[in-house]
């Protein structure tokens, strides 16, 4: 901004430096608008942080990972004679190699304020490509520096120098994509692209690890330029303003869910899928005033993000304790402890349900008792719950069954049949009826 | 259940909301409504209007009881709020003036949800469905979520809940903000038929044109009073007029310099 004060008299450069000294007024600042919003969120989150420090949650993922770490530097000992090391490598390191985000801070009011500004932006933007490309970059080699132990197993020559510079590249690369993807207009065509990009690069991760590295290596450059030429294909926006809008909602969302899990905060619009194959669901509660908030709870546990957290959890579970059932792990009892562990993890997040409707107005208005709500609540919540730990436990179950372990194969559901029916929704109430007072 | 509300019905005798001496707004020191008296009957539409600020959202508030009056006293269809909530609460309909969706439920969705909630018998239901989807033009749109919805859709499914519900009594605010034409003469249209079906409407808006030719009765509100209220020549006659439109007589009453202001009670 140098430039602008090239004024001769005293007068003019004196008001220059009052301009200068007020943020925003008459003057475009992206660097200082980015650091005063990037500080504006850690301010909002600060004093959520701490209690999330103080629950004992980081103690608890810690002690996940030296288990996680133990038991890898187990697998990786006596390594199984066709344990596929390749594929096990891609899982690892294609997470943070092609996972893009975009911290842009943008908000709605940035389409009326900053779209003039739109040829400025680039400043801004190039702040938001450091701060999130940076961390996952050193994500990517970290990623590879714990499959280290296990590529020296495999097939792969490459050294680790070669491999540390490749994967640099390949993550330029993903966030390059990334960004022509946010710039095509179309959601499906990006949806595609997106696919097209996790796919070649999990290929060219395979070859990586597999190949002789300059046979990878001329592939991956091959993949980029095929990607390079597709990108050019599909209508876009010069500054994808709306996506970017919508994906820090979502971000916002997502650290606010996750610090939800250890105190109040203010409440999101909800992300909604519209998961068609659970219609059904809603279309079988009976149409009755006394089932109005079964209805709409059962809607929002179906339609939001919790519905889609429990059903990865469900499916995540069920595959787990299927692996450890039919390995009878700890003569079946292993399932068991790793069932009460991911029970309990479903009935936390479940527990979340109740803050849904708290404040909707339509709660005062309609003509039902106000117990109604709460009530229909601890029915959805009860019913949820079963199900998802029923669900989670059959194939496990069953193959405990066969095994010949029936008393650990029924223990489980029992114990979570027992706590779901009695005890859960007494504490469901107790805690909407608290949170109703403290209101 | 013999706590739910089947469908309140409409008495046909008394008011279906009458509203006595309210003193009422946010905090007791700096009430905002000063001795509000009025009367909506079944089979009559009454337009409630007054400049922004005068107090028709907060009188709107008491009545639906989300606020609490500082004293006097509101009754639908001859209940009172906390001797029969249940009663009160299924007399009443209400569209807000912006309107408040549920995220995660469709357009069909909300229809069925307030259906239930207001004891809509199951074999009505399909039909009103059908009816309204028809009427408001939103049946390609019938599946969409509120976020897909444009602000006048929005407010179209705030009507078609509240005509779902087919109290006996409907409370409207600012109904035609972001409405496309084809909608206001639906709304219209249907407000005509509830009233000629015995229901009483309560209609705040800023459209006098409107409000002049669809109301029965009209109350000012300026400052928090009842400036007029009654038949167009009870208004006219407050505001010192003998002939005229409402939204003349409205301009002179609430103009401070005009002899407006003085009040009446023209029934």
């Amino acid at each position: 901004m140098a430039d602008r004060t090239q004024r001769s008299t005293v007068g003019s450069s004196q008001r220059e430096q009052q301009r200068m000294n007020q943020p925003y007024v008459n003057r475009f600042e992206p660097d200082q608008l980015w650091s005063s919003r990037a500080a504006a969120f850690r301010g909002e989150l600060k004093p959520y942080v701490g209690y999330m420090a103080q629950s004992g949650f980081p103690g608890v993922m810690m002690l996940m990972l030296i288990l996680a770490t133990v038991g890898y530097a187990a697998l990786v000992r006596d390594l199984p004679a066709h344990f596929p090391v390749t594929l096990f490598g891609v899982a690892l390191v294609i997470g943070f190699t092609c996972w893009s985000p975009l911290r842009t801070w943008l908000q709605p009011a940035d389409t009326v304020f900053l779209l003039p500004r739109e040829l400025e932006m680039h400043q801004y933007l190039r702040r938001s490509f450091r701060y999130t490309g940076i961390p996952t970059l050193i994500g990517v080699w970290f990623s590879l520096l714990a499959y280290w132990p296990m590529y020296e197993h495999g097939e792969g020559t490459a050294n680790a120098a070669v491999l540390l510079l490749a994967l640099a590249a390949l993550k330029a690369g993903n966030i390059a994509g990334a960004w022509q993807e946010r710039r095509t207009a179309e959601p499906g065509a990006r949806r595609f692209l997106r696919f097209l990009r996790w796919v070649l690069t999990g290929v060219t991760l395979a070859a990586l690890f597999r190949l002789e590295p300059w046979k990878a290596i001329l592939f991956g450059l091959l993949a980029a330029a095929l990607m390079a030429v597709i990108y050019r294909l599909p209508r876009k926006h010069a500054l994808p303003w709306e996506t970017l809008i919508r994906e820090e909602i979502r971000t916002r969302r997502r650290y606010y869910r996750f610090l939800a899990l250890f105190i109040d905060v203010p409440t999101q619009a909800p992300r909604i899928a519209r998961r068609s194959y659970a219609a059904w669901i809603g279309r079988a509660i009976k149409f009755a005033q006394r089932e109005t908030y079964v209805y709409l709870y059962t809607m929002t546990l179906l339609r939001t993000e919790l519905g889609g957290m429990l059903i990865r959890l469900t499916l995540l579970g069920m595959l787990v304790l299927y692996w450890l059932g039919d390995a009878a792990w700890l003569d079946g009892w292993g399932s068991t402890i790793v069932f009460v562990l991911v029970a309990g993890i479903i009935g936390l997040q479940l527990g979340s349900l109740r803050h849904s409707h708290k404040y909707a107005v339509w709660g005062h208005l309609y003509p039902l008792p106000a117990q109604r709500r709460i009530d229909s609540l601890a029915t959805v919540d009860r019913m949820a719950y079963i199900v998802c730990t029923l669900l989670m436990w059959l194939p496990g179950g069953i193959a405990l069954a066969v095994h010949g372990n029936p008393l650990q194969a029924l223990a489980a559901p029992a114990a979570a049949l027992l706590y779901g029916m009695l005890r859960r929704p007494s504490v469901v109430r107790r805690k909407a009826l608290k949170d109703d007072e403290e209101d | 259940m013999n706590q739910d509300t089947k469908h309140a019905d409409r008495t046909g005798h008394g008011p279906a909301l009458e509203v006595t001496d309210l003193i009422g707004g946010y905090s007791p020191r700096r009430p905002v409504l000063h001795n509000l008296t009025f009367d909506v009957r079944p089979g009559e539409i009454v337009g409630l209007i007054g400049l922004n600020g005068a107090g028709k959202s907060t009188a709107i508030k008491h009545i639906l009881g989300l606020m609490q009056p500082h004293a006097g006293e509101v009754k639908v269809n001859g209940a009172k709020l906390d001797a029969d909530p249940q009663r009160y609460r299924g007399s009443i309909a209400y569209v807000p003036e912006s309107p408040v969706l549920f995220d995660e439920l469709t357009v069909d969705e909300h229809l069925r949800l307030t259906g239930m909630a207001y004891g809509v018998e199951a074999s009505a239901f399909d039909g009103r469905l059908e009816q309204l989807l028809d009427e408001f033009h939103m049946r390609p749109k019938r599946g969409a979520f509120a976020e897909h919805l444009s602000k006048g859709m929005k407010q179209k499914v705030m009507i078609m809940n509240a005509l779902m519900a087919d109290p006996p009594l409907f409370i409207i605010d600012e109904p035609f903000l972001g409405l496309d034409p084809l909608g206001i003469r639906s709304l219209l249209d249907r407000l005509v038929e509830v009233k000629k079906a015995g229901a009483a409407v309560l209609m705040s808006s800023h459209i006098l044109s409107t409000v002049e030719t669809y109301c029965d009765r009209y109350i000012v509100l300026h400052h928090g009073r009842i400036a007029a209220q009654g038949k167009l020549r009870d208004v006219l006659q407050a505001a010192g007029m003998t002939s005229g439109t409402l939204d003349e007589a409205f301009f002179r009453l609430v103009s401070e310099t005009a002899g407006g202001g003085g009040m009446s009670d023209g029934r």
